[in-house]
């Protein structure tokens, strides 16, 4: 112990004789070290933050996966019930779906967001109340025995002042008076710590909480999630093998619905945010790709620290030689250079925290407003510290050893014999500091061309036409289903609605839309075409929108044959169905399919339009098949209301919630917005990546450059003599300059090479990330290469400047 | 050297030369009123004890530094205002260096190394291969080209010091100790070669603290304090040239 604080007092004493070398590296290190804590806190947030349930190890998630469709299918509750009630692996299989939900109080109404669960989805958990109760058995089925919720801990704080009495309170939960049997712990988030669930109901009262109305008992009606706990003993596989036991049975009793299905059984400790469909997968490919960057960018910094004390090393040789003479063991000194890089790493790592703290701020601005309430508790929290404490400790060691091993290897008797400033480089050490170099001009370069990929993909994701047009266009979401109108009550708001909005002055034009595009809820349905028998595993689900009249007029989207919806589409008429440019070319390819028919579920609809194919769930898919009913006949209590405006689209808004509350005044509007602003949240992806792939990219530039300046500068140093005798043979300053340059490109050109190659590698990884940019795009590899070199010029040229200043007279002195 | 030797033609004329170094405030004077000439075909060795001023003056005499006051004619031309890269280029074209620590670079072969003057004057590849390869040959180095000087014995490095010196074919050779990190027996080598240079054809300019190798010069010029305070010939050495 005296000994390591011996090295430390030491160690302190050696970083505070050189400000300069400890200043320059420190902030190296900080910034590599600081990106990593905030992507790391970010990843933390979203996908490790412990889940405030009881053992989550012997946490399942039952997913459904039809054969060629998405890997986290939802299930009905037909399948949910034979699952729970056939399998006997688990100690409990609960269900629950995701809903907004209205609160009202006094003239107001508030949407927070909210879970329609089975009554043991507590008791699955392993979750107590910890005010009043969870749910009881009996409430945990259509029925008039439960109007009751548990609501969270943040909203009794929030909204009630934490007080007791709650309990037992009645709520206005979507019109009707619900009484409040319980409150969660706090810090409680249900299956996903970054989704901020505020309310939950049992299935008791699911059709007032669940906006586009269920039919419980339908096996084709797939909208719950399950979750389960493994009996102890029984192990992931078992699970697995046993419901896909059930699925075959299912399959085979209910051809219908549940041929070409299974269930898959994912472990929680797999899977931390398993409830959402493909986020745990999109969320995951970000985030991975996020780390590996700012892995890159330490990596970078780590080269440049050690390029330094390698450096450093050569001017300490002479020290090291006289420690290594009087009988100092060399494992000591290495351990004593050890402290000095892992304290200059602590040191890096503390100030990394503040940098970590301005890009969590700047991380969380980015984000754009959703209409899920996500909570990112990205902070500076215990394991967060952990991980800044292990990864400085390891950048210490990692840039620290090899500097280290080297500097404790000289010969000693030239080393105690030489000057200090004529210490020569040993081969090995100078190979070493060049392929330092290759490393970091390499990883560079791929940070670059990340860099620049992005940027494309952001200036694309911009320019991508949408489908429609957002200039002036408004939408709000309204759920009459919330405040408990039964479809006549529905209808005849949504027309009074309809008609007051349109009669707003500067709107245009005016129509309901059950799904917003780009938005982030989907669903899809499967068709039928009459002539097309689908081939083994072909998928014939595809997404749809139910819509009212004006719906493509409002929106900007034309129509290419036929004609739009009209008033007149009513259950009283023929059945029909607008199909978009890409669904016709799937299966009318050339021909005009207007007029001709095609099932809906197993219902027949005549097709009476055809659409310009747009974007419905991101901007970089590729052209996707989809389809829209007439609400007419299709009638939706969750709609949006698309407005496009004429003139101060702002105004327009005002004026339309007005309306709206005159109308009725508990009714809530939620998820209010332009479309312009709406395409944020679409171009969120490609905005995140672009920005921060931006920072890391100029950031890796940045510290490449310093890289690139501190080896040409001891380069130039160590040639002073040889620069010297040039000078002394005719070399005018144009030859030294160029000697330099030329000194300085030769390392980047190595770095160069094994950067596009490593470039070239990772491009398929980031390809599902990119909108429209091809991720070998050769202008991308050659401008990245050419920014690269030009950096490399500019951070050669002071060092070579300086090099033509070399005294011949004093670089000859040195003998 | 193919020139022919003119004994009296002077190459290199130094009148009232100074030289001041300012330290600190403080005014060091290494070279007081200079006066000197060194004719064409000349051997001229500087002698004086440790900080005399003989590498001060031998600096000057190979533009490798200025003097703070008088004149300096290189073949009748004032040099001693030239900018550096006019200096650089007559260094290059007019005169070679032999350094006391051979001064090789380490990361070329020899053939890189003595055709590093002839790379800096532009020279097409073709004639500076013809003289490097000749200059090579006249110091019996020819079959160490590729070699790197870090396998080559301190003589040997000497030696390829002297060709990459010849190899411009420059109006005057200076050594500043050629021999002071050989033994004697290689040291005796090199002023053997220098000698023959000379016999060539060739002007040489030597400073050296060593009395045995002062002989080899025909003239020595004795430095002490910074002044010229002595001059004596070598009689028992006759310059045998080839006029």
């Amino acid at each position: 112990m005296s000994r390591l604080i011996q090295d430390l007092r030491y160690a302190v004493r050696m970083l505070a004789r050189t400000p300069g070398f400890t200043a320059v590296a420190g902030i190296s290190l900080a910034l590599g070290i600081g990106a990593n804590t905030a992507i790391f806190s970010l990843t933390y947030a979203v996908l490790m933050r412990p889940l405030q349930v009881d053992d989550p190890e012997r946490l399942v998630t039952v997913f459904s996966r039809h054969e060629g469709g998405g890997p986290y299918g939802t299930s009905s509750y037909p399948d949910y019930r034979d699952f729970r009630d056939q399998s006997d692996v688990f100690s409990g299989l609960a269900a629950n779906t995701v809903a907004p939900v209205s609160l009202s109080s006094g003239d107001s109404a508030q949407v927070v967001l909210g879970k329609v669960v089975t009554a043991n989805y507590f008791s699955v958990l392993g979750v107590d109340a910890a005010h009043g109760r969870t749910f009881l058995p009996e409430e945990g089925y259509p029925s008039r025995a439960g109007d009751v919720c548990v609501i969270s801990d943040g909203l009794w704080k929030r909204r009630f002042g934490a007080d007791p009495a709650v309990v037992g309170r009645n709520l206005v939960v979507n019109g009707s008076p619900t009484t409040v049997v319980g409150i969660t712990p706090e810090g409680f988030r249900g299956t996903w710590a970054a989704l901020e669930i505020d309310i939950w109901t049992p299935m008791s009262i699911v059709e007032r909480m669940v906006p586009f109305g269920v039919d419980m008992e339908r096996r084709g009606n797939e909208w719950l999630a399950i979750v389960g706990r493994l009996k102890p003993g029984v192990t992931l596989s078992q699970a697995s093998s046993r419901l896909q036991v059930i699925s075959n049975r299912l399959a085979e009793e209910h051809p219908g619905s549940n041929r070409n299905k299974r269930a898959v059984v994912v472990g929680f400790h797999q899977d931390r945010v398993p409830l959402v469909s493909g986020a745990a997968d999109a969320a995951r490919g970000v985030l991975s790709m996020l780390l590996a960057v700012v892995g890159f960018v330490l990596l970078i910094a780590c080269t440049n620290v050690a390029n330094t004390l390698l450096a450093r090393g050569v001017s300490r040789r002479r020290e090291i030689a006289v420690r290594l003479a009087i009988g100092a063991g060399r494992g000591k000194i290495v351990r004593q250079l050890l402290t000095e890089s892992v304290l200059l790493a602590l040191i890096g790592g503390a100030a990394g925290l503040l940098v970590a703290r301005w890009a969590m701020h700047g991380l969380l601005a980015l984000m754009p407003t959703l209409l899920v309430p996500v909570r990112l508790e990205m902070g500076l929290d215990v394991p967060v510290l952990l991980f800044t404490l292990a990864v400085s400790v390891v950048t210490g060691v990692l840039f620290g050893l090899f500097p280290a091993l080297q500097a404790t290897r000289p010969q000693l008797i030239p080393a105690l014999k030489e000057s200090g400033a004529l210490a020569a480089v040993s081969g090995s050490r100078s190979r070493l500091r060049h392929a330092l170099l290759t490393a970091q001009v390499a990883l560079s370069l791929v940070l670059l061309i990340g860099a620049g990929l992005f940027l494309k993909s952001l200036w694309n994701a911009s320019t991508i036409d949408p489908g429609f047009n957002p200039q002036g266009l408004l939408r709000a979401g309204i759920s009459v289903g919330l405040q408990g109108y039964d479809e006549s009550e529905g209808r005849r708001f949504h027309q009074a609605l309809l008609e007051k909005v349109r009669a707003i002055p500067g709107v245009q034009s005016a129509a309901w839309g059950a799904q917003v595009p780009l938005g982030p809820m989907a669903r899809s349905r499967s068709i039928s075409v009459p002539g097309h028998e689908p081939r083994e595993g072909e998928f014939m689900s595809f997404g749809f929108n139910g819509i009212g009249p004006s719906y493509f007029e409002t929106i900007g989207t034309p129509i290419l044959f036929g004609r739009g919806f009209l008033r007149s589409d009513t259950d009283d008429s023929e059945n029909v169905v607008i199909v978009n440019e890409a669904l016709a070319q799937r299966f009318w390819p050339g021909r005009n399919p207007v007029g001709n028919a095609m099932g809906v579920g197993d219902v027949e609809h005549r097709i009476i339009g055809v659409a310009k194919t747009g974007k419905y769930r991101t901007l970089g898919e590729d052209p996707t098949p989809y389809y829209y009913l007439p609400l007419e006949q299709h009638y939706e209590p969750l709609l949006y209301l698309h407005v496009r405006t004429a003139g101060n689209a702002s105004s327009v808004l005002a004026a339309m919630l007005t309306e709206m509350r005159t109308l009725d005044p508990h009714i809530p509007a939620f998820d209010v917005q332009t479309m312009s602003d709406h395409l944020r949240y679409a171009r969120f992806p490609a905005t995140l990546a672009g920005a921060l792939f931006g920072v890391f990219g100029a950031l890796a530039l940045v510290l490449s450059v310093v890289g690139i300046y501190g080896v040409i500068s001891y380069w130039v140093n160590q040639r002073t003599r040889e620069i010297g005798i040039r000078t002394a043979l005719g070399a005018v300053r144009g030859d030294v300059i160029k000697m330099v340059l030329r000194r300085g490109l030769v390392l980047t050109c190595g770095g160069i090479v094994c950067g596009l190659l490593a470039a070239a590698a990772l491009s398929r990884l980031v390809a599902r990330f990119l909108y429209g940019a091809d991720p070998l795009n050769a202008e991308m590899f050659l401008g990245a290469s050419a920014v690269l070199v030009l950096v490399t010029l500019a951070a050669c040229y002071v060092p070579a400047r300086r090099a033509t200043k070399v005294d011949p007279m004093t670089a000859l002195r040195y003998e | 050297m193919n020139e022919s030797v003119t004994n009296d033609s002077t190459l290199i004329r130094l009148h009232n030369v100074k030289k001041v170094f300012l330290a600190e405030e403080v005014e060091t004077h290494a070279l007081s009123n200079i006066n000197m000439e060194i004719r064409r075909g000349e051997y001229v060795a500087i002698s004086g004890p440790s900080g005399c001023g003989k590498s001060t003056l031998l600096s000057i005499l190979g533009l490798l530094d200025t003097p703070s006051e008088g004149e300096h004619f290189l073949k009748d031309e004032p040099v001693e205002n030239l900018s550096a890269s006019q200096r650089a280029r007559v260094r290059n074209r007019e005169i070679g260096f032999i350094f006391q620590a051979f001064n090789l670079i380490g990361d070329l072969n020899v053939y890189e190394n003595v055709e590093l003057p002839l790379t800096y004057r532009g020279m097409p590849s073709k004639e500076r291969k013809e003289r490097v390869k000749s200059a090579l040959e006249q110091v019996e180095m020819a079959h160490r080209m590729k070699h790197y000087p870090s396998q080559l014995s301190g003589g040997q490095q000497q030696r390829v010091a002297v060709a990459r010196a010849l190899v411009g074919d420059p109006a005057i050779l200076l050594a500043d100790e050629p021999t002071g990190n050989l033994d004697s027996k290689n040291g005796e080598a090199v002023m053997d070669l220098m000698r023959e240079l000379h016999q060539n054809g060739a002007t040489i300019c030597m400073v050296t603290h060593d009395p045995r190798y002062e002989k080899y010069a025909e003239r020595t010029v004795h430095l002490f304090d910074g002044r010229i305070v002595d001059e004596s010939e070598a009689p028992d050495l006759n310059l045998t040239t080839d006029g």
